[in-house]
């Protein structure tokens, strides 16, 4: 049970699929033109998450190795259809048309596919399934810092409420999806700068997450320069 | 179950793969009987909240079941529901799609009188850049800081480009245009093309009424 609920943490900050993996920008970039948006399509893929992973841990076992992508896949589209007509169904009709396409686009979400290869296949169904609550509730986490960073960026406005009310021409680059990939890019760059420097404070050397890790990229060949 | 695991033959993986797609299908289909009930509800809730919002009389009918569907003389699809009170007309609630917006169709609601004027012009449906083509679609009222624990003001919350429909009738010839293209409407700088395409939805309503209006009138007194 601790193990899981470490697994369940792991998710949250440590392996933040956003800001550490890098994993479903495309979602990420898209869908938070707004906080509350970001926060609905953050839920919508934690429900996603906790139930693909669960089904796919359980079966894992008996699915045939080379069918396993498409076996995940017709699981994971199970939950994004049953997720979807709830949502059509009980959300606020604003929240729904703003998502609109994007709620079936979480089959394709590589966090999705990515924790239930990386994951879900090689542990028990419990640290599964807290596996999946965790990534869902970092990726929710990253989505609605972001989407409330644009909102307030291009109107001034927090979760649709005005806070600076003096604030009467939105600054649309931000909104746009352009902006979205520059603030990303600056939240990534802040977090790094501030992992970096507290591991120099604490005399260790500083070693980037997998997905932000030189040595670990073959583009530029630096593990054979040194 | 280690052997199905390795297992490669071709028809076995086949049979696997179908037994997976009917196993999800039995578990979509109760989600599916579940929720259509509520999602018609929803449907219908805003559809009934949009109808509220146009300023039309007091009405006991439901105007979209009786709703007749056209297609207008700029081939919009027009959907036309007339509004009685104890079984007499007494407006009408127009639906219009336009095909032309920025992104996609860009569907009004639009309230008119017997006679043919405008009450109030609703956007229903539409998918304009937000913060620019939306402003021309979206009536809201906004909530800040300082008013967020007031009582919300009641009535039509204001829209400059929608508003200047209100009041008119839409002419039987000559077409409306926005001042761009030499007509006499506002439009917004920057979203011309979802100004026009409101104004045409507007326009091309207000003419299917004309023709079709008869349809609803008949076995109504005079």
């Amino acid at each position: 049970m601790k193990k899981a609920f470490k697994d369940m943490l792991k998710g949250i900050w440590k392996e933040n699929p956003v800001l550490v993996l890098l994993l479903g920008t495309c979602p990420t970039l898209a869908t938070t033109s707004s906080a509350a948006n970001g926060l609905a399509m953050g839920l919508a893929t934690t429900c996603v998450l906790a139930g693909s992973n669960l089904v796919i841990s359980c079966i894992a076992g008996i699915v045939p190795k080379k069918i396993r992508i498409p076996v995940y896949i017709v699981v994971i589209a199970t939950f994004v259809s049953a997720v979807d007509m709830l949502m059509k169904a009980y959300s606020p009709p604003a929240i729904y048309s703003a998502l609109g396409i994007f709620i079936p686009l979480i089959v394709v979400n590589c966090i999705v596919l990515g924790r239930a290869e990386a994951f879900a296949s090689k542990n028990n169904p419990v640290r599964s399934v807290f596996d999946g609550i965790g990534m869902g509730l970092g990726f929710s986490l990253a989505l609605t810092m972001l989407g409330a960073l644009r909102e307030f960026i291009s109107t001034g406005s927090v979760f649709e409420v005005k806070i600076i009310t003096c604030w009467t021409t939105d600054f649309l680059l931000a909104s746009a999806a352009p902006g979205a990939f520059v603030i990303l890019g600056v939240i990534l760059a802040a977090k790094n700068h501030f992992a970096r420097r507290a591991a120099i404070k604490a005399g260790k050397l500083y070693v980037p997450p997998a997905g932000l890790d030189c040595h670990s990229c073959q583009i530029c060949k630096l593990n054979e320069k040194e | 179950m280690t052997k199905l695991r390795e297992n490669e033959s071709v028809p076995v993986l086949g049979a696997f793969l179908g037994i997976t797609a009917l196993v999800s299908a039995l578990v979509l289909s109760p989600v599916f009987m579940l929720t259509r009930a509520p999602i018609e509800k929803m449907q219908r809730e805003t559809m009934q909240k949009s109808l509220k919002m146009l300023n039309l009389p007091l009405f006991d009918n439901a105007p979209d079941r009786e709703a007749k569907e056209y297609i207008s003389p700029g081939n919009f699809k027009v959907v036309i529901m007339p509004v009685r009170k104890a079984g007499a007309l007494k407006a009408f609630a127009v639906r219009s799609v336009s095909p032309d917006g920025y992104a996609g169709d860009v569907e009004i609601t639009a309230g008119f009188d017997l006679a043919g004027k405008i009450l109030a012009v609703l956007v229903t449906r539409q998918q304009e850049t937000p913060g620019l083509g939306s402003n021309v679609c979206e009536r809201k009222f906004r909530k800040t800081i300082f008013n967020l624990f007031q009582p919300r003001p009641v009535g039509l919350p204001p829209n400059h480009i929608l508003d200047q429909f209100h009041g008119k009738t839409v002419p039987e010839k000559e077409s409306w245009k926005v001042k761009r293209d030499g007509g006499s409407f506002d439009f917004v700088t920057g979203a011309t093309i979802t100004s026009r395409a409101v104004t045409a939805a507007v326009e091309q309503a207000g003419k299917t009424l004309r023709l079709h209006m008869e349809d609803f009138m008949k076995g109504e007194k005079k």
